[in-house]
């Protein structure tokens, strides 16, 4: 097998490759170390490269593999987080210019846990300037520049976990961590075509993370397949006192999970209303494949209820909280998008009451999601309405007239649910598109089962960019 | 460039003043439509020629007189049209009928 096969193998087949001895962790993480020098310029996607904690990591695993003391299907295996997390020793810059020198002395509890079973942190990847929480509406919107999808360099990872869709669909690491406060996860996902998973909020602790928006932060995986989701997300949830967001619930998951009954999956109603042709037509045979595990229901409409307005005025507000030093320094103006520069002047004016309206708001949202989705094993719709924006333009006038659809992000977010999106083919450009299940809270498991059995019967996340060294 | 302006009180109070006949001067609509929350960040609107209200007028005044050395006028201009858009979103969230026992989805708990 080539190196370059070797880079895009899955969790689940190089822990069998590792764990049989057939493949060194050392030799594994020299190859990705080597990628991501390489190949991490181009796509923008690399902000620190761990050679000396990635290879003393690497060593340890495959000394304790070779005495026979396996951890599990993480041991051994390379991964890079978004820049937000909290690293012992390396800079953690938030993807703004006014951070790029900041050090942590710890480690985020996600970037524990995966030490702890046995990963190996490679990379720091790069995303968009403070998770996108002032109001960008470029690629650049960063201090390392833009995010550039593999599937065609010219267009953008999306946002705002850029590097880490990009590093994973393009062989720079086995995984990757992304955060979500609305769209953050699921949108790079899809733009990469990659698989990528929304955790329920509270499943995955956020100690050491950047903080944007307390209510509606989560940490979760971004991978090849759907069913190396379960893997990294069995690592890394689970209660933690040092977050008190976090649940006392654990997800776990070692086999892959298929459908063990018939699922009931629901079509949100107007998911293909101003959807780009090959998003729809992807779209319309992917559930001609769910269709073999699952009675699916067209046009379940979502409660009427104003799920943007909600997470635009918390996201305002908490986000304006969160950087008041920063803003009131006046140093946003060292930040990379003009809107970055003045979306935090913005967010302090939202009157208090105004934010706890939202919030009451989202009390009737959650209740009124949770009741819907309680009759369903899963919500489909695109994931994004088109493919990738073009790098350059700004997103509202990338695709003039394309666009829109139920709001399936912000509502999902504002509910705290779980989401996770696959790909399903290409459409423009040589882009890939995608498709997002959303369940239920903590239904993590019967959507990474559908979105298994999905994979089993398609190719679309065994496609490989053009990328050449 | 930066053009600083200069922030008299006079002029902050009078546009105050103007705040309170700003509720029923705000539409009963917003701006914020449900397609365009489905952006990467949903909070984000295209911007579109808007004509801020007397209370984003008022609050746009908060953030010269408080942050005005950091801002151009131009940027001051933007800022007040998105308070306008903010303003109409919190507007939008009026229409969902509350009741007191509605409370917020923020839990304060009295043990650490």
């Amino acid at each position: 097998m080539s190196d370059h096969e070797i880079a895009f193998l899955s969790i689940r087949e190089l822990a069998g490759l590792i764990r049989s001895r057939r493949l060194s962790p050392v030799e594994l993480t020299k190859l990705y170390l080597d990628r991501l020098e390489r190949l991490g310029p181009k796509l923008g996607a690399v902000v620190t490269i761990a050679h000396e904690r990635a290879l003393e990591q690497a060593r340890r695993a495959e000394r304790e593999i070779m005495r026979g003391r396996y951890r599990g299907l993480l041991h051994g295996i390379p991964y890079g987080v978004k820049d937000l997390l909290a690293t012992r020793g390396l800079p953690t810059t938030w993807g703004a210019a006014p951070y790029r020198h900041q050090v942590f002395d710890y480690d985020a509890t996600v970037v524990q846990r995966l030490q702890r079973a046995g990963a190996i942190l490679v990379a720091k990847l790069a995303m968009v300037e403070l998770a996108g929480g002032m109001g960008y509406n470029t690629a650049d919107a960063s201090f390392t520049g833009p995010g550039r999808t593999p599937w065609n360099l010219e267009y953008w990872s999306g946002g705002s976990s850029s590097g880490s869709g990009a590093a994973v669909a393009a062989g720079l690491v086995a995984f990757a961590i992304g955060s979500e406060t609305s769209g953050s996860i699921l949108t790079p996902a899809a733009f990469c075509g990659v698989s990528g998973l929304r955790p329920t909020y509270g499943l995955v602790s956020r100690y050491g993370a950047m903080a944007l928006c307390w209510t509606l932060d989560k940490l979760g995986p971004m991978c090849r397949t759907a069913d190396d989701c379960g893997i990294v997300l069995a690592a890394i949830s689970g209660k933690d006192p040092k977050d008190p967001s976090s649940v006392a619930r654990k997800f776990t998951y070692a086999a892959p999970l298929f459908p063990t009954r018939r699922l009931r999956v629901g079509i949100v109603k107007g998911a293909l209303e101003g959807a780009q042709p090959e998003v729809r037509k992807n779209f319309e045979e992917a559930v001609k494949v769910l269709k073999r595990y699952a009675d699916v229901e067209s046009d379940v409409a979502l409660p009427d209820l104003p799920y943007g307005p909600v997470i635009g005025i918390i996201v305002n507000a908490e986000g304006a909280s969160a950087f008041r030093d920063l803003i009131e320094s006046g140093r946003l103006a060292e930040l990379q998008n003009p809107r970055d520069r003045i979306g935090g002047y913005v967010g302090m004016t939202v009157l208090a009451v105004d934010y706890l309206h939202a919030q009451r708001v989202r009390t009737r949202i959650r209740r009124a999601l949770d009741e819907l989705l309680s009759q369903y094993d899963a919500l489909i719709a695109p994931t994004r309405a088109t493919v990738a924006y073009p790098i350059g333009v700004e997103f509202e006038r990338a695709y003039p007239g394309v666009g829109g659809g139920p709001p399936l992000i912000p509502a999902g977010n504002a509910a705290g649910v779980p989401a996770l999106s696959v790909p399903n083919g290409f459409g423009q450009a040589g882009l890939p598109t995608a498709f997002q299940l959303m369940g239920r809270a903590f239904s993590e498991a019967t959507l990474i089962a559908l979105a298994n059995a999905y994979q089993r019967e398609t190719e679309w996340h065994r496609q490989r960019p053009p990328l050449s060294a | 460039m930066n053009k600083k302006i200069p922030a008299t009180r006079r002029e902050f109070l009078k546009t105050l003043a103007a705040t309170a006949l700003a509720p029923s001067m705000l539409p009963t609509r917003g701006e914020a439509k449900e397609g365009e929350a489905h952006e990467a960040t949903p909070w984000q609107q295209p911007s579109q020629p808007l004509t801020p209200s007397a209370a984003a007028e008022a609050l746009g005044e908060l953030v010269r007189v408080r942050y005005g050395q950091f801002l151009t006028a131009e940027q001051l201009a933007e800022v007040t049209r998105q308070i306008e858009r903010n303003l109409r979103s919190a507007e939008r969230l009026r229409h969902v009928a509350l009741t007191n026992a509605d409370e917020p989805d923020v839990i304060f708990r009295a043990t650490l």
